[in-house]
């Protein structure tokens, strides 16, 4: 158990330290002006992927604590949420 | 009768759990609270946020992105380590040093930021800027110092305590990068 509870960490630990390298990658190519919506999304979405696999595997909540799991993602998930509302309305 | 019984062990445990989720939900909270002031004012004042925006080093808070993340990696290997405190104070260690470097990086950051403060161009973008993300370093700063101490004498309850307010710390910086850097 142990030791799957070790592989589990080490492969969720590689794909959010990609996707963290890949959105930092992605976002210093807009220095010091607007960066467009569609980056925008793609870094909501890696940012929710993120959060989820810290929640789940970082924090050890897999199947432990499923509601408490799910509530602390809906956190991040609103606020992406707002985020992205707000993007759109600078658009018109 | 005896069914119903409960060590003392357990119920220090329950109380321990139920005061760490607590503490992990204030800090959403009182952090949920400042985006959605940052986003109302944005509302108010979108000309005046998109060119603070602009004044923003997004390289620089990609980097700390990926510094906080690594820090939350050794945060959790801290945990794992459980028994073997060798390696749990090396864990600790090194999730402290990777605050260090976080702190660093955003002290650098501020420095070129500082002189754009200033300016009412930008209406109320900075004043927000600092508060929010200064308030998250302070917690940045005080759970470095924390995880310091606990490695010098590291206890699991301890560990999985600081630990987990880390993550949530990170959490936080996650939906702050494109909240306040790029949306």
């Amino acid at each position: 158990m142990k030791a799957k509870e070790s592989s589990r960490l080490f492969s969720s630990a590689n794909w959010v330290m990609m996707l963290a390298i890949v959105g930092a990658l992605i976002a210093a190519q807009w220095k010091h002006e607007a960066v467009p919506l569609a980056v925008i999304v793609i870094i909501l979405v890696l940012t929710l992927i993120k959060a989820r696999l810290i929640i789940l595997d970082f924090m050890g909540l897999r199947g432990d604590h499923p509601a408490m799991a799910a509530a602390l993602w809906v956190w991040p998930a609103f606020f992406s949420l707002a985020t992205l509302g707000r993007a759109l309305g600078s658009l018109w | 009768m005896a069914d119903m019984a409960v060590s003392p062990t357990e119920t220090a445990d329950e109380g321990g759990d139920l005061l760490l989720w607590i503490l992990v939900w204030s800090e959403l909270v009182t952090f949920g609270i400042l985006f959605a002031g940052f986003l109302v004012v944005s509302f108010f004042q979108p000309a005046e946020f998109a060119a603070g925006k602009l004044q923003l080093s997004t390289r620089l808070a990609g980097f700390n992105t990926v510094v906080l993340l690594a820090s939350s990696w050794t945060a959790a290997l801290a945990v794992q380590a459980g028994s073997n405190r060798r390696l749990q104070r090396l864990y600790l260690a090194a999730t402290s040093v990777l605050g260090l470097g976080f702190i660093a990086v955003k002290i650098a950051e501020y420095s070129a930021e500082v002189a754009s403060a200033a300016n009412p161009a930008f209406g109320s973008f900075f004043e927000l800027y600092f508060l929010i993300t200064g308030f998250h370093l302070a917690h940045v700063a005080f759970l470095t110092l924390v995880l310091l101490l606990i490695a010098l004498k590291p206890r699991q309850q301890n560990t999985v305590m600081a630990t987990t307010i880390w993550h949530i710390v990170d959490l936080i910086w996650l939906v702050m990068f494109p909240l306040i850097y790029l949306g």
